[in-house]
């Protein structure tokens, strides 16, 4: 007689899906396992109003490229779709561009250059070729969504850090009397911060990768 | 004459020691690392993103003498700058099928990554901000600071590399090898960087 398949309870299903996610946005983070746009979240990072402000604007450029990006010909070559990626991130910086100045006044021109930059950021320009290659609107959006999230939970990270360790203050609030170091300011302490949070990713990989090859025995 | 050529030298080393790309702004960090694997890439990627940034530094003194007045610049900065990118990578592509075609052949790809990245845009996008807040950069300081980027991004390319090696060693913490020892051992250096400036950078 066939064993009957037992089906998986309902925790059990619930409990993939967060794990499904979780590894989307922290194992397979595009800053901390693949190391890029690195840029603004090692230098700029140094208020969570910077990070926020930067996280949106991200959003803002990343998500309509990559819809877009669903409905672009595999027959085009790479370097067309790379120069188009950048000419439609320059688009799409206008709206960001207006949201940084307007809501963040006063973070916009401390980011400096770093704003502009986003239009050459690499996640864009890897996911964007992934895009192409899937053909789906919808799947691209989702990616888009999962993606911004993945940055901004690490530029969001480091830069509180930062700032409470660096101004002593969250939000530009004071937190009570507490005085911060300016090194934590510096690009350098980006650079060791962000190194530490890779080892932390690197470790949960290890520990996850070696239940999955005990339970396969 | 003279002085084009002094004022060349001092905006190029000052974008390799004290505004080292790398280091201070943290800008091409991550073609940086990718293209550390390899000494041969690295070095062809070298030459090419310091002959791109030093071409598109020309042509982005230009434009930024067009646009520098209007009152919308900063909405359409990078669109401008974007299309200087594309104008050298045209040009560069064209004179190497045609005068070099099986250098073109070799190095279209990293070509195509030389220009598009974080590195060459900021090469061009820091004389234009500088340009805006304190007085006017000339052709000669624009040039020197472009070209020094790309010089800047080979030495920190150099010493990364060398690191790498090193931090490749077996008693270094499972967890920390990769990524998470290269970006250690970049911050440190970033350190030293900083012990030299003795100040914050603006960005």
């Amino acid at each position: 007689m066939a064993k009957k398949s037992k089906k998986p309870s309902f925790l059990h299903s619930v409990g993939n899906k967060a794990l499904g996610i979780l590894k989307k946005l922290a194992l397979e983070n595009p800053v901390l396992v693949s190391g890029l746009s690195l840029g603004p979240v090692v230098a700029i990072s140094q208020s969570l109003k910077a990070g926020v402000s930067l996280s949106v604007a991200f959003a803002i450029i990343i998500i309509p490229v990559l819809v877009f990006f669903a409905f672009v010909p595999l027959k085009f070559s790479k370097s067309v779709r790379v120069i188009l990626c950048a000419l439609l991130s320059c688009l799409f910086f206008i709206p960001a561009f207006w949201f940084a100045k307007n809501i963040f006044p006063e973070v916009s021109d401390k980011v400096g250059v770093f704003l502009p930059l986003m239009v050459v950021n690499p996640i864009i320009a890897a996911h964007s070729g992934e895009a192409v290659r899937t053909k789906k609107p919808l799947a691209s959006f989702i990616d888009g969504i999962f993606t911004t999230v993945g940055f901004s939970l690490v530029m969001c990270i480091v830069s509180a850090f930062r700032e409470i360790l660096g101004k002593g203050s969250i939000w530009d609030v004071p937190l009570g009397s507490m005085q911060g170091n300016i090194s934590f300011l510096l690009p350098f302490m980006g650079f060791i911060i962000v190194g530490f949070l890779a080892a932390g990713v690197s470790k949960i990989n290890m520990m996850l990768g070696n239940r999955k090859k005990e339970g396969d025995k | 004459m003279m002085q084009f050529i002094f004022d060349f030298f001092v905006a190029a080393v000052a974008a390799v020691f004290i505004e080292n790309t790398i280091f201070t702004r943290a800008l091409g960090t991550s073609r940086m690392l990718s293209v550390v694997k390899s000494p041969r890439t690295m070095f062809k990627f070298s030459i090419l993103l310091t002959c791109i940034t030093t071409a598109s530094g020309f042509f982005a003194w230009a434009a930024n003498l067009i646009i520098r007045k209007w009152s919308f610049r900063l909405y359409i900065e990078p669109l401008t700058f974007v299309l200087v990118l594309i104008l050298v990578y045209v040009i560069a592509s064209v004179v190497l099928y045609f005068v070099f075609p099986n250098t073109y052949r070799k190095m279209s790809e990293i070509l195509l990554l030389a220009v598009f990245n974080c590195a060459s845009l900021g090469a061009i996008l820091l004389p234009a901000h500088n340009s805006v807040i304190s007085a006017e950069i000339g052709l000669s300081s624009w040039l020197g600071f472009s070209f020094g980027t790309g010089v800047a991004f080979f030495m920190a390319t150099v010493l990364v590399f060398e690191g790498t090696r090193k931090l490749r060693a077996p008693h270094i913490p499972a967890p920390f090898r990769g990524l998470p020892a290269t970006l250690i051992y970049i911050g440190i250096l970033s350190l030293a960087f900083y012990g030299l400036i003795g100040h914050e950078l603006p960005f």
